[in-house]
């Protein structure tokens, strides 16, 4: 294994990747189960035991909260039913069917998770609010329910007393007694449920919540994932409504009403919704701050609103999920003003080219290996690549890998993609170029059946593939990356590149919740596969990093690994160098052509001739939905269908445009000076001291490394970045601090890139982000 | 029960649903130009309606003063609810922003029942409580202004949209938020627009159905939850649909009263809107509720 850069960087990496922390967290955890147990005998207050027991109860309906909707992303006010269903199961067979409460709580938890089994597929279907009203319904549907089955629930007066739980001869009556049994189950399930929620289980439900599709391109099967989370969160409250009957003794529909299902939401939220602590402490807190209002006798609803506002508008993030980045970045800021400049801002410093000494080593790019060296190296063997479950058995090289047969797509009334057959052999790079609107992303969206086909047929790794799931495809080995990013952006590097290793885990729920031996080897083996193909693309580096502090350029890099961590037999690269300057160019060329060496097929939508010429083996062009050529890279670039499709014929004349007004030696006034402009984002530092002199009457291209640049510079975009104040005077006037809004009544126009109508308005300066005769 | 029985009941379920789709008019107001799902909408209709019974009844003005008063009332409850509280949320998350707003329906409802106490409070009807005969059914003129003034609204929104200055702003800060204000919209400017026409229009709708059913300060919650139905089943985001799918809802839960005990009414609303969500998840009108991302 020749790759000595990335074997001399592993055992380092899996050092800070595998942390050695574990001995601290569990220590951590320890104390907090220490302090939970121990709490009241120290502090013997009745009325605290009281509260705490309450609050133990909000904290395991907040966790059933914070699994749905926390982690999964999905909007669900149900678990307020599941709540009242564990309650009235306790309380209805230990009171009209004489079971031991003992044997009611065992049962209490599984009568919602059924039920939330059943609807679960329907109902999750929906997205956003829709789901939220229907899950609003569905506690509504209870509600009703409850009130009118007066025979069984006792209706609007409720249902008691219900005897205590005894297990084994000691009776849970006591307020100690019923403290235990509460925060037992609680520590419990925060214990299990966060470790399960620290590996697959909750990468996987952390990935489909911000983008199902990337997720179900991965091979997360987004629609059972969905439904576990929905069955786990009902059975959570289930099991708390259960707790709750045994607790009170007595219950009625009123704790089960609209209002209460907003409760968990609220305290998930201040207590900060990325992990289950928050909401556990979230609990405890507005536990005690609502009872403490409760003396304010009518005014508590109307002051503990408020107090919700309040936290909503000022610590959004919660009490456990702290103050924000950039809020964190601004205090060290205060405190640390020489402090040396972080990665971060060392690869923006890296890509727009300025010299900042102290970060040279730090970006460096890993040097590319040779063309033959293996794409894994030690720590993740070649015989676990063909061994792995999922991995379809290997075929010769040169045989078929990919047909496309005869398919079309077709939007409404425009055909998008007509009648396009080719096909990709294993072990090539195959490219498919095109002007804009030629239909690429749409084909590419077709094979990875993200897109409904309207005729046609596809073949992959000899099986037909034109109607199975996403998921499926990605399972018999076949990864993408997309045009516009879709990394999840709530995870770090290496969280993003091991949702790429989902196909080849096993672990369920349980497994990974308890820790079992295999879930562990397991997961050993993808963080080993997930840096390796961090290494691939030389950005192991940045494994730890949240993945939306990185540079654009970098982001794809960060989605081309997580595509190659699947272990892929054909690897679909969307406009890969897109956002990329010159040398990281360079430098992915050399990684892809790695990853063919390293026995991937590869296929790429590109924009950029050089790029792709350089590094096919064939090469196939679309226009407008129709393939226009297909062969050798050198026979296409002569072809003149395709030079007539990318430059148009009369190319000659639009030439003329470029020749400026001014042959005279003329220089007009400047119309629009931007003198050191710098802007960021949070900590990264977008732009740095740019300066720009446009001329009345002229035509200035401006180019530009990476769209976000361009973006700012001209489009002073919306008041969400922080803008670090320099001169730009238009004519007399200076727009920092303008709004948009204002610079345009000043007439300075945008036509925002793709997507956006462009302006009717006078305007003397147009700043077009695009020349628009480059589109089409 | 006999065809009048339930040929009253329909006239009561158009009452009911045109009031739902006022609501449901409000809330695709706010979101088509804001993209916020405003849940405190129920407050507006119990607001408009409070703040006309004190005007009538505690100052002793004319009913039309009053309720022309209470409309600018809510209006500028509405406009500081999104210029302090929603603003500085709307950019963080959505889950962020929908409990914002109920946030908000609480509190007024806590506000509402200090200053109004538990019990409802009914407000005259515009003209006269004599009912109209069609054959045996009796129709209150008031179901006539209530319907009337839904239809109004529809026409007035309709209007302007398509055909004002105002209209095609919000429209262009509706679909492209950064694009309009790079053509020097003010998108803050069109968003409080759309809270204030949402307010008039939930202020309107409380004050006319006043003498219908009493108000009270939970009334704001149920209508708020009925009104969103009525969006949602209308296909979330068009006006006409809110409308059409108020009317479903509001005949549907009354027909339904003619069918089983009265409590069943909202269970039996909500189990329809389960199965036409399952059925048909695009709504009566509109796009598709399980569409995927961008």
């Amino acid at each position: 294994m020749g790759d000595v850069a990335s074997t001399q960087a592993r055992p380092g990496l899996a050092d800070r990747v595998m942390p050695q922390i574990r001995e601290r967290s569990f220590l951590l955890k320890l104390a907090l189960v220490a302090v939970l147990l121990a709490w009241p005998l120290v502090y013997t207050s009745l009325y605290g035991m009281n509260m705490m027991t309450t609050a133990g109860l909000f904290a395991i309906l907040t966790m059933s909260v914070g699994l749905i909707l926390g982690q999964a992303g999905q909007l669900s006010f149900g678990h307020v039913a599941f709540y009242g269903m564990g309650a009235y199961t306790v309380s209805i067979l230990t009171i009209n069917y004489d079971v031991s409460p003992l044997l009611a709580l065992a049962i209490s938890p599984f009568v919602p998770a059924l039920i939330a089994l059943i609807i679960g597929r329907p109902v999750l279907r929906l997205r956003y609010f829709y789901l939220a009203l229907a899950t609003i319904a569905l506690g509504q549907i209870f509600l009703v329910l409850v009130l009118q089955l007066r025979n069984i629930t006792g209706g609007e007066h409720g249902m008691g007393p219900i005897p205590a739980l005894s297990v084994f001869g000691f009776e849970f009556d006591s307020y100690l007694g019923k403290y235990y049994l509460v925060w037992v189950f609680v520590l419990a399930i925060l214990l299990l449920t966060q470790r399960a929620l620290k590996y697959r289980v909750g990468r996987a439900l952390r990935a489909l919540a911000t983008s199902e599709i990337a997720a179900s391109t991965l091979g997360v099967r987004t629609a059972n994932w969905k439904l576990l989370a929905f069955v786990v969160s009902a059975f959570y409250g289930g099991l708390a409504g259960g707790l709750f009957a045994l607790v009170t003794g007595a219950i009625g529909p009123n704790s089960f009403s609209f209002n209460a299902a907003v409760l968990p939401v609220v305290m998930m939220l201040v207590g900060g919704d990325r992990t289950l602590w928050g909401g556990v402490v979230g609990a405890i807190v507005l536990t005690w701050v609502g009872n403490g209002f409760s003396s304010l006798q009518q005014y508590s609803g109307v002051v503990f609103s408020i107090i919700m506002v309040l936290l909503l508008i000022f610590l959004p993030a919660g009490i456990a999920g702290g103050l924000r980045p950039e809020q964190w970045a601004r205090l060290r800021a205060l405190f640390r003003p020489g402090r040396k400049p972080d990665a971060v801002e060392c690869a923006v410093a890296a890509e727009s080219g300025a010299l900042v000494e102290q970060c040279q080593t730090q970006v460096a790019l890993v040097p590319s290996p040779g063309p033959q060296a293996p794409l894994l190296g030690p720590s993740a063997p070649a015989e676990d690549l063909a061994g792995a479950p999922g991995s379809a058995p290997a075929t010769d090289p040169g045989e078929m890998l990919l047909r496309v047969d005869g398919l079309s797509v077709d939007f409404g009334g425009l055909r998008a993609v007509a009648d396009v057959s080719l096909s990709v052999k294993e072990g090539q790079i195959a490219a498919l170029i095109g002007p804009n609107g030629a239909g690429k992303t749409t084909l590419f969206n077709a094979v990875s059946r993200l897109q409904t086909l309207s005729a046609g047929g596809l073949w992959f790794a000899g099986q037909d593939i034109t109607s199975i799931t996403p998921a499926d495809v990605s399972r018999l080995g076949m990864a993408r990356t997309f045009q516009n990013l879709r990394i999840f952006p709530n995870m770090s590097v290496l969280e993003n590149v091991l949702v790429g290793c989902h196909r080849h885990e096993r672990s369920g729920f349980f497994a990974t919740g308890l820790g079992l031996p295999t879930q562990r080897a397991e997961e050993r083996r993808s963080r080993a596969r997930a840096i390796a193909a961090l290494e691939t693309v030389g950005i192991a580096r940045e494994a730890e990093k949240p993945a939306a502090s990185l540079p654009y350029g970098r982001q794809r890099l960060v989605e081309i690994a997580r595509a190659v961590a699947s272990e892929p037999r054909l690897l679909l690269l969307d406009e890969p160098a897109a956002g990329m300057n010159a040398e990281e160019r360079e430098f992915l060329v050399g990684r892809i052509a790695a990853i063919r060496n390293a026995g991937v097929t590869v296929l790429l939508v590109e924009h950029d001739i050089e790029l792709v010429m350089g590094i096919s083996d064939m090469v196939s062009v679309l226009d407008y939905g129709l393939l226009i050529a297909q062969g050798l890279p050198e026979d296409v670039r002569c072809d003149s269908a395709v030079i007539e499709a990318y430059l148009g014929v009369d190319h000659a004349q639009g030439s003329d445009l470029c020749a400026t007004r001014d042959l005279d030696g003329f220089e007009p006034e400047p119309i629009l000076v931007v003198d050191g402009l710098s802007t960021s984002y949070g900590v990264i530092e977008a732009l740095r001291g740019v300066c720009l002199d446009v001329r009345r009457g002229r035509w200035s291209p401006y180019w530009e490394r990476t769209e976000r640049e361009r973006r700012h510079c001209c489009g002073r975009s919306p008041a969400s970045c922080a803008r670090t104040p320099g001169p730009s005077p238009i004519g007399d006037a200076t727009l920092p601090g303008w709004l948009p809004r204002r610079s345009q009544r000043a007439a300075c126009a945008m036509c925002p890139r793709a997507g956006s109508s462009s302006p009717r308005s006078r305007s003397r300066t147009t700043c077009f982000l695009e020349p628009p005769a480059a589109r089409t | 029960m006999a065809l009048t029985d339930w040929l009253q009941l329909l006239v009561m379920g158009i009452a009911q649903g045109a009031i739902f789709g006022l609501i449901g008019l409000g809330y695709v107001t706010i979101y088509r130009t804001s993209r916020v799902v405003n849940m405190a909408q129920g407050s507006f209709v119990m607001l408009g309606a409070l703040f006309a019974y004190s005007f009538l009844n505690e100052l002793g003005w004319p009913f039309w003063l009053s309720g022309a008063v209470s409309v600018a009332g809510v209006v500028l409850v509405g406009l500081a609810m999104y210029q302090l509280v929603l603003r500085p949320i709307i950019k963080m998350s959505l889950v962020g922003m929908i409990l914002a707003t109920i946030a908000l329906s609480i509190l007024f409802e806590n506000l509402a029942l200090l200053r109004w106490g538990g019990y409802g409070k009914g407000l005259p009807p515009f003209t006269g409580v004599k009912p109209l005969w069609v054959g045996d059914v009796a129709v209150a003129p008031q179901v006539l202004w209530v319907v009337g003034l839904t239809a109004a609204v529809l026409v007035a929104l309709h209007i302007l949209a398509n055909y004002t200055r105002l209209g095609k702003q919000m429209t262009a800060t509706a679909t492209r938020p950064m694009a309009a204000s790079l053509c020097g919209i003010s998108t803050n400017k069109m968003v409080l627009a759309a809270f204030a026409i949402s307010a008039s229009v939930g202020a309107l709708g409380g004050i006319s159905i006043g003498s219908v059913v009493p108000v009270a300060y939970v009334s704001g919650g149920i209508f708020g939850l009925n009104g969103f139905v009525a969006a949602i089943l209308g296909g979330w985001g068009s006006s006409m649909g809110a409308v059409l799918g108020g009317l479903t809802l509001g005949i549907l839960e009354s027909l339904a009263t003619g069918l089983m005990p009265a409590g069943y009414k909202n269970a039996v609303a909500f189990v329809l809107l389960l199965l036409i969500l399952y059925f048909r998840p695009s709504g009566l009108l509109g796009k598709s509720a399980t569409e995927g991302e961008d």
